[in-house]
């Protein structure tokens, strides 16, 4: 059936020049996309190590860090602060049901916490900030919990 | 490996959901064409634009989106297979060629999408409305977005709709689909190239791929959007004879295409105005027949305010009139002038980060048509980029003193990227009227 439909459309009369050209045009395709790389890096890296790799692991906008701490400590529908102290913007709007709130909030995530000389954690301008202890810290991105 | 056949899969969707409901056959019978006016790819085209109106009638009537996605993916697969006959007439030598360089420009976007997974400033902005959708709030939660609620939805909604109907639900994919819009309109557009030679039109294909194609703007932005429905709007636009007075089922058609860019953005509204009432003044219809045009017009942009303020429950408009800071320029001449040279600054320093206006301002340069018909079509390109470029001046100088240089930094380039696609067709018309058109290689 196939063998007929090829020889019925004459895609076999594919000259050598035609053929040559289209091999051009698809090289230059996957040069200018890295298609190859791009589909390398996918098959090496899976979601998330990309996601790290984009956004950082405890720089930048620290996907990496958040991620960790949301799912080893269960934070999913928690009430949580989250402040990048570097000034990078806050992509909480990736993780899926993050509760993100302004005031009362039971855990702090502090990331690229920017500090002096002997300048601590508790040094950060927060109103109820000694309320609250270190759960889990990473370089300079911390997870703090609200201690009852 | 999963994640790259998911992607291959996402294709295979965008491909069957976006072949429904129109083909060449009825297509062409409904616009009451004699000839093929309309191929397969028109016909894809104008599918999107179906798929987006269908898109945006469940957004507001809050359906589920795994349930709109299986009804439209089991009426498209129905449809095809009705249609088998007709699709298998298609496989020729030359469509083969096109199709796999549309299937490559498609698939390699795709890849350095999932790769780069990275938002950009805007992207954290829209994804707060995807997500709206994504988490299956209902359209009038979208009161409740942090940031700019009052935006329009139906590009995160796209996204939320493909992101959530993927095999791996991961963001990216709702994005996918931006890409696969701009490489339709791309071929959309080339589908008025009268050349000979396939070659020099896929060669011009990927050529306008490479020189349009911005990651950075594919990382959540919105333009990309507007980008594609207005390549799409030109190429319907080129089929209008503005020398004849019947044109009926043209205007309303292009009206329809231009009509889903004021949910995409702001700014859609102002080019929906534009383009649309410049397609209605052009034309030699008769008052009466212009005055139903402009019902039209009319009616859509009302519509839209009642949907939003009635149904979302918000409506503001981000181009309100800043009379104030009108007085204060007229009465400050020197700063007026300096403001109206920062902005033709700006907008110099835009035509080159993006080279099809380049390319369109050397086109209107060299172009010179012969019949009448296309004489009409330049005219009204040219029109449309005059008022274009116009009215970017009141946008900027309406905005304070204080804040303007920095909105012309970061929004001028976008906003001039937006519309660069449209005249394209200026260029195109230039290459159909050149000798080039007879060369066969």
């Amino acid at each position: 059936m196939m063998k007929k439909l090829i020889s019925y459309y004459k895609l076999k009369k594919v000259n050598k020049y035609e053929f040559l050209f289209s091999i051009i045009l698809v090289l230059i395709i996957l040069t200018f996309f890295k298609t190859t790389y791009n589909s390398y890096s996918i098959l090496l890296s899976n979601y998330e190590e990309r996601m790290t790799q984009s956004y950082g692991y405890c720089k930048n906008e620290s996907w990496g860090f958040q991620n960790h701490v949301i799912k080893k400590f269960n934070l999913e529908d928690k009430e949580m602060k989250i402040i990048n102290h570097e000034g990078k913007v806050l992509i909480h709007a990736l993780f899926e049901n993050v509760k993100i709130v302004d005031t009362d909030f039971r855990y702090l995530i502090v990331l690229n916490f920017q500090s002096e000389n002997d300048e601590s954690i508790y040094d950060l301008e927060i109103n109820n900030i000694k309320d609250y202890i270190v759960k889990y810290r990473f370089n300079n991105c911390y997870l703090l919990e609200l201690n009852d | 490996m999963i994640e790259l056949a998911s992607i291959f899969l996402q294709f295979l969707i965008f491909l069957i959901i976006c072949s429904f409901p129109l083909s060449p056959k009825n297509l062409n019978r409904f616009m009451g064409n004699k000839i093929h006016v309309f191929n397969y790819v028109d016909c894809h085209a104008l599918n999107i634009i179906i798929f987006l109106n269908i898109l945006l009638f469940s957004s507001f009537l809050n359906i589920n989106l795994k349930i709109t996605f299986y009804l439209l993916l089991v009426l498209s697969l129905i449809s095809i297979i009705y249609r088998r006959k007709e699709i298998f007439f298609l496989i020729n030598k030359k469509n083969i060629i096109k199709f796999l360089l549309f299937f490559i420009i498609c698939i390699s976007i795709f890849i350095s999408t999932a790769q780069v997974l990275k938002l950009e400033w805007d992207g954290f902005h829209w994804i707060l409305k995807a997500l709206n959708f994504y988490n299956e709030n209902n359209i009038q939660d979208l009161r409740e977005v942090k940031i700019l609620p009052e935006y329009p939805h139906l590009g995160g909604y796209i996204w939320a709709f493909f992101w959530k109907n993927s095999l791996l639900e991961l963001e990216y994919f709702g994005r996918l689909f931006y890409v696969y819009l701009y490489v339709v309109s791309i071929f959309t557009v080339y589908n008025l190239l009268d050349f000979k030679s396939d070659k020099i039109l896929f060669l011009l294909i990927l050529t306008t791929v490479l020189i349009t194609y911005d990651p950075y703007l594919f990382a959540g932005y919105q333009e990309y959007l507007i980008f594609s429905i207005l390549l799409i709007s030109a190429r319907f636009i080129s089929l209008i004879d503005f020398t004849k007075k019947d044109q009926k089922k043209n205007i309303f058609l292009n009206l329809i295409i231009l009509s889903i860019l004021i949910w995409f953005k702001s700014e859609g509204l102002i080019y929906f105005l534009i383009f649309g009432s410049l397609l209605v003044i052009i034309n030699k219809a008769t008052l009466k027949i212009k005055f139903h045009y402009f019902i039209t017009i009319f009616f859509i942009v009302l519509l839209q305010y009642f949907l939003k303020q009635y149904i979302i429950g918000i409506y503001e408009s981000q181009h309100s009139f800043n009379i104030k800071e009108f007085v204060y320029l007229f009465n400050n001449f020197e700063l007026l002038i300096f403001k109206i040279l920062n902005i033709s600054k700006h907008l110099i320093i835009g035509f080159v980060k993006y080279p099809l206006w380049l390319i369109t301002i050397l086109s209107l340069l060299l172009i010179k048509t012969k019949n009448n018909k296309d004489k009409e079509i330049i005219k009204y390109f040219i029109y449309a980029l005059v008022l274009n470029l116009i009215i970017i001046y009141p946008i900027y100088l309406n905005i304070s003193s204080s804040s303007y240089d920095f909105f012309l930094r970061v929004t001028l380039d976008r906003l001039l990227f937006q519309t660069s696609g449209f005249y394209l067709i200026i260029f195109i018309y230039l290459l159909n009227n050149s000798k080039l058109k007879k060369i066969n290689l």
